[in-house]
């Protein structure tokens, strides 16, 4: 099948999507494995205290 | 509601879920073997995917059915997520870089099976508002007609996405 630019750039960005969450699986190695999570849980915890404070 | 359905495998061959795999197994140093039985179920059902028009949520459940078979020994879960995410990539661009990764992180859940229809259909619809202020003609998403829940974001495992086993 031959590729067109369109597929061969999604191929690319795939595999570096890919690639980024290997290195994320192993601890010490490219990014930390909790990017980008933290900040959710935060956000997180924040609502659930607000839903908590609303209860009666 | 935002009914817009879109090509999202045009340019997917399964060929290019065959070169991820590769690459994957390659970084890992495993070997790359699609599974003969698997990979052929998974390849047709990929392929008779590639002309649909879908929703998000439907081309979602194309990568987490295929993911479901299992057509590869290492890395299946890792391949189909990367895809996933991959495809709204472009239009990720657009949000702020919190909610995008509230998406991208939950879609690569979704596709790896640690996170439900509801939960999905429950963060999607959260964000519904702000697909809609963004171009109609690349922003399709359709979504299931259930009430609105509140953002609800996925576990925090990205490293379990990884399904690299027998």
């Amino acid at each position: 099948m031959r590729q067109t630019p369109e597929s061969a750039r999604f191929l690319r960005a795939a595999v570096k999507a890919g690639l980024r969450m290997q290195g994320a699986a192993v601890p010490g190695k490219s990014e930390p494995a909790s990017t980008g999570v933290a900040t959710l849980q935060r956000i997180k915890a924040s609502l659930r205290k607000k839903n908590l404070r609303k209860q009666p | 509601m935002n009914q817009f359905h879109k090509q999202w495998l045009g340019t997917v061959p399964w060929e290019t879920v065959l070169t991820v795999n590769q690459a994957l197994c390659q970084a890992q140093n495993t070997p790359h073997q699609p599974k003969e039985k698997a990979c052929d179920e998974a390849r047709q059902l990929w392929e008779k995917a590639i002309p649909q028009q879908m929703s998000l949520k439907e081309v979602l459940d194309v990568c987490r059915r295929c993911h479901e078979l299992a057509p590869f020994n290492f890395n299946n879960g890792n391949t189909f997520a990367a895809i996933g995410k991959t495809l709204v990539e472009d239009w990720l661009k657009r949000l702020p870089p919190v909610e995008a990764q509230i998406i991208r992180t939950t879609v690569a859940h979704y596709i790896a099976g640690q996170v439900g229809k509801k939960e999905l259909v429950q963060v999607l619809r959260h964000f519904e508002t702000t697909w809609k202020t963004t171009d109609e003609t690349t922003a399709a998403v359709p979504l299931p007609n259930k009430p609105a829940g509140h953002a609800s974001t996925a576990s925090p495992k990205p490293a379990s996405a990884t399904s690299a086993g027998p």
